[in-house]
């Protein structure tokens, strides 16, 4: 019996080694992205023949692409739609790894700041990616207020603004002003979510901000959160303190589009592509309207960087020029109405309009102000409910 | 007597649960705690460092989180165990269509309890089912707002109902055991319901109540689905400001700082149970 079980345990061992030996894969061709051209891009691109790709949404939109891209050039995606912290601890558990796993990933704007302080990514990309100057402009240098310096391609653009409920709100306010006049006119009728949990209350507590302590403008181009400057933004609580009993606040972006939705509440802070996914699911009426008030709301965009360590860096840049190609665009904004980070697609149908986008649309201020932000709104207003 | 020594073949057998114990549990456990301290950090330098315990303790949002917490804990264990023992006690002999009851209320057991939250949400929203009654019934004018109170009685509720029938398993099995003799001396000798109650059912099912207890406040303790739907917009609980430590201020060696907590509580609360186990049954 023990002979049995010592053969059997022996076996397995080198079972394994075998295994593990088999899994062991010859090193992909490389090039340097920076000195090559495009051609020679792709060419080392197919020779690598594979990408692998991380996304946590738009399951259907990257099959598809991803099936695109094959016909195109022959390289096969390796496509992985998981949990988005969890996507962001893989890569960031494998970064002191010479060679890792991934390739390329999309980076939402709560990750932004990690993985560029932990510098992650390949780059800069930009002089890589063919139209690369047809891309959000803006959206190459910083992403949620952190300076991304080219290394992240812009993957779609999303943008806050007001979300209301045309049967309860005939004449939705344009000026801060007029919003303070709808919201004590209309207890409880506007709400917006806890900054700690969602980007739309974010942006709204940003516009507060704006309208009570003088401007964004003092913030542009800071590292740090200096304290002089946000010294007088207990005008901005203050604000907040006196109308608690008259706003609704919620716990996420989602639901404060299910509370408009349920009649709860009639006007919001919301995010375009979310308020668009959830009419296209059926979780809000499609009466329901939204637009960039005069006052401003923040808006920005989703990314997509090639990691340092990726083992197929040329297909990986491929893949990106694929997905930020107009016909992908076109197609990701026609299957789920998410606004093209190309600015050379004509958009028509879109909750709101170009004009708003140009004229009220807000950039955040810097990182680290919003994180202050987030942290002095719980401490100066939700702890003091 | 040879087949009683322990050989290494013995050890060896024991190596996958043991082993995956050890390894997988024992070791996420010492990298938090290590994390905890500035080692082993997942995003900034390692060095030792008491600077992230200094910073959750000072902070009040970490210390008013901990305290609800323990409040949901401590809530959702004495409600569940006070809504499953009479359930526990109507069960205990059988009887026409108390099989069919008894499935009907194990059903949120295999409910799981992100679900559950959302169910009980859909009842207590604006124009949720409670608030239409309610209406109709014309005992309110317009629908109240009972979605994320302060306080937290959503959660304590949604916890109640989904654990329900996994502290009435534990219970059930508990009151089984209490023979019918026991109950018919003490009729023989006089005592009433009440008495029968307290002097008889509750001693002799103590050791179930206990666990039941202690179970259900490590679930609704450590508990992140349900408190992220239904609970209060302030304070966040614990396990919700970890996540939020975690991955919006990217703080994560105060997010393990937490995670200790979490664990340290956890443990403090099983040997709390344990020591007030031996004093009930009278061990050392």
């Amino acid at each position: 019996m023990k002979k049995l079980c010592a053969v059997v345990l022996v076996l397995m061992l080198a079972a394994g080694m075998v295994f593990a030996a088999g899994a062991r894969e010859e090193a992909a061709p490389t090039i340097d992205l920076q000195t090559a051209t495009w051609e020679e891009i792709v060419e080392t691109a197919q020779a690598q023949g594979q990408v692998t790709f991380y996304s946590w949404y738009f399951p259907d939109y990257f099959r598809e692409a991803a099936a695109d891209f094959e016909r195109q050039y022959g390289i096969k995606v390796n496509l992985v739609i998981g949990d988005q912290t969890a996507n962001f601890n893989k890569v960031i558990s494998e970064k002191d790894r010479p060679v890792g796993t991934v390739d390329a990933m999309i980076v939402g704007g709560q990750w932004v700041k990690t993985t560029m302080d932990l510098d992650l990514f390949y780059g800069p990309i930009k002089d890589i990616i063919p139209d690369a100057d047809q891309l959000a402009p803006s959206l190459w240098i910083v992403q949620e207020g952190v300076l991304t310096h080219g290394y992240l391609a812009p993957f779609h653009r999303n943008q806050t603004g007001i979300l209301y409920d045309p049967q309860r709100v005939s004449n939705p306010p344009q000026t801060f002003a007029e919003l303070e006049a709808w919201i004590d006119a209309n207890p409880k009728l506007f709400g917006f979510n806890d900054p700690s949990r969602g980007g739309s209350g974010q942006s709204f507590v940003h516009t507060v901000i704006k309208h009570t302590t003088g401007g964004l403008e003092k913030y542009v181009g800071d590292t740090e959160v200096v304290p002089e400057k946000v010294a007088n933004w207990d005008l901005a609580w203050e604000w907040f303190n006196d109308r608690k009993d008259k706003l609704t606040f919620t716990v996420s972006n989602n639901d404060s589009i299910i509370r408009i939705n349920d009649g709860e509440m009639a006007m919001t802070f919301g995010w375009d592509d979310n308020v668009q996914d959830m009419m296209n699911r059926g979780n809000i009426f499609t009466r329901a309207q939204m637009y960039i008030p005069e006052m401003g709301a923040a808006g920005g965009g989703d990314t997509m960087g090639i990691l340092k360590n990726a083992p197929n860096k040329a297909a990986a840049a491929v893949f990106i020029a694929h997905i930020t190609s107009k016909e992908q665009q076109i197609k990701k904004f026609e299957m789920l109405g998410a606004y093209p980070s190309r600015i050379d697609i004509p958009i028509e149908g879109t909750l709101l309009t170009e004009e708003d986008r140009e004229n009220n649309a807000l950039a955040w201020f810097p990182a680290p102000y919003k994180d202050y932000m987030i942290a002095e709104f719980v401490r100066n207003v939700l702890m003091t409910q | 007597m040879e087949e009683n020594k322990h050989t290494l073949l013995h050890y060896l057998m024991l190596l996958p649960g043991v082993g995956f114990i050890l390894m997988f549990i024992g070791s996420s456990i010492f990298l938090t705690l290590a994390q905890s301290f500035g080692l082993f950090s997942i995003t900034g330098r390692s060095a030792f460092t008491l600077s992230n315990w200094a910073a959750i303790i000072q902070a009040r949002e970490s210390v008013d989180s901990l305290m609800f917490s323990l409040k949901m804990g401590i809530l959702s264990s004495i409600g569940t165990v006070l809504f499953a023992f009479p359930l526990a006690l109507f069960f205990r002999k059988g009887g026409a269509g108390k099989g069919m009851l008894g499935s009907i209320i194990k059903v949120p057991l295999f409910i799981p309890a992100l679900v559950a939250a959302f169910l009980i949400v859909n009842l207590i929203s604006y124009h949720g089912l409670v608030n239409s009654v309610l209406l109709r019934l014309n005992i309110i004018q317009q629908p109240m707002r009972m979605l994320n109170d302060r306080f937290g009685w959503g959660v304590v509720f949604i916890q109640i109902w989904k654990n329900l029938p996994f502290v009435l398993l534990i219970l059930m099995a508990s009151i089984a055991s209490i023979r019918d003799d026991t109950i018919d001396a003490a009729k023989n000798l006089g005592a009433g319901y009440w008495s029968i109650l307290f002097r008889i059912f509750v001693p002799l099912a103590m050791p179930g109540i206990l666990v039941s207890m202690i179970l259900m406040f490590i679930k609704a303790f450590g508990d992140f689905p349900i408190f992220s739907v239904a609970g209060p917009i302030y304070p966040a609980a614990i396990s919700v400001r970890m996540h939020i430590m975690a991955t919006l201020y990217q703080e994560w060696d105060q997010a393990a700082v937490l995670g200790v907590i979490i664990i340290v509580t956890t443990f403090f609360v099983i040997w709390a149970y344990s020591r007030f186990a031996e004093l009930v049954q009278g061990e050392e």
